[in-house]
């Protein structure tokens, strides 16, 4: 197996969409190369970060007073149909 | 009993919740004008719609359910465009000739100047996290849109693979190309820039 197969068939695994070869070629290839472990630990920090991410409430960027302004007169007219 | 809090109050729903739902749809669309454009049209869906709002949750939660179907539909759109650019097959190549070697005895093995290596800091919390956060954005700005849809639609929104696949009309086996796609794009990005 390659590290390119590796590195696309990870993602499926987590699913449990691979045969049992294919389960087995995987661990395999993870055993002996560091970079494919190093990249599937990696890739499931980032995971978690956009899952926290998602979950922050944080008001980082407020909306500019020109857009809501217009939104406020968009929504008026909407409500005084 | 009807809670005082699960009455909508469209009057308010601007001071209350425009920068509410215009962060959450910037950590998912990082980019202000379409994030600007699906928060007002949640709201104006909502007034439409607010015969069909129930009282069962709060108008908060009720608005933010309206905003992730608006996020979805947009990425979809998207999906629907770029239908051609992304699965160039030249393209593609390219793309994968950066990260694995293509002939000899390492054919499909990671290049050496692609290879993963440490990330240079830690994961924490607190400032550094907002520092992250926005190199993390930022990255997923840079997907192209079909797997910067499928990464967010994902591990954002925890629609099911499924899901995403039937939403964005997209076959099981492209949806694991654009997926491997998105996790070799977006962890080099934050490797070069997360310092």
């Amino acid at each position: 197996m390659t590290c390119r197969e590796a590195t696309y068939l990870h993602e499926q695994k987590k699913e449990g969409k691979l045969t049992f070869g294919q389960r087995l070629s995987l661990s395999f290839h993870l055993l002996y190369c560091h970079l494919c472990r190093l990249f599937v630990k990696q890739a499931e920090q980032l995971e978690q970060q956009a899952k926290n991410l998602a979950g922050a409430q944080q008001i980082n960027n407020p909306m500019d007073t020109s857009a809501k302004e217009k939104m406020r007169e968009a929504l008026a007219r909407e409500m005084n149909r | 009993m009807s809670a005082p809090e699960n009455i909508l109050q469209p009057e308010h729903w601007i001071d209350r919740y425009s920068d509410i739902l215009f962060n959450y749809t910037l950590t998912r669309i990082n980019k202000r004008e379409v994030a600007e454009d699906l928060v007002q049209e949640t709201f104006l869906s909502a007034l439409k719609g607010k015969d069909s709002f129930l009282g069962n949750a709060s108008e908060k939660t009720w608005l933010i359910a309206i905003l992730k179907r608006k996020i979805i539909d947009y990425y979809r759109k998207k999906s629907t465009q770029n239908e051609l650019s992304v699965f160039d097959k030249d393209t593609k190549d390219d793309f994968m000739n950066h990260f694995f070697d293509k002939e000899g005895l390492s054919n499909g093995h990671w290049t050496g100047t692609a290879g993963p290596a440490g990330f240079r800091r830690d994961f924490e919390t607190g400032v550094e996290s907002d520092e992250f956060n926005s190199i993390l954005k930022n990255c997923l700005g840079k997907l192209p849109e079909k797997a910067n849809a499928v990464f967010v639609l994902k591990n954002m929104e925890d629609l099911t693979t499924e899901e995403i696949c039937k939403e964005l009309g997209i076959s099981a086996s492209n949806y694991w190309v654009l997926m491997h796609r998105a996790k070799l794009q977006l962890r080099e990005c934050i490797e070069k820039n997360w310092k």
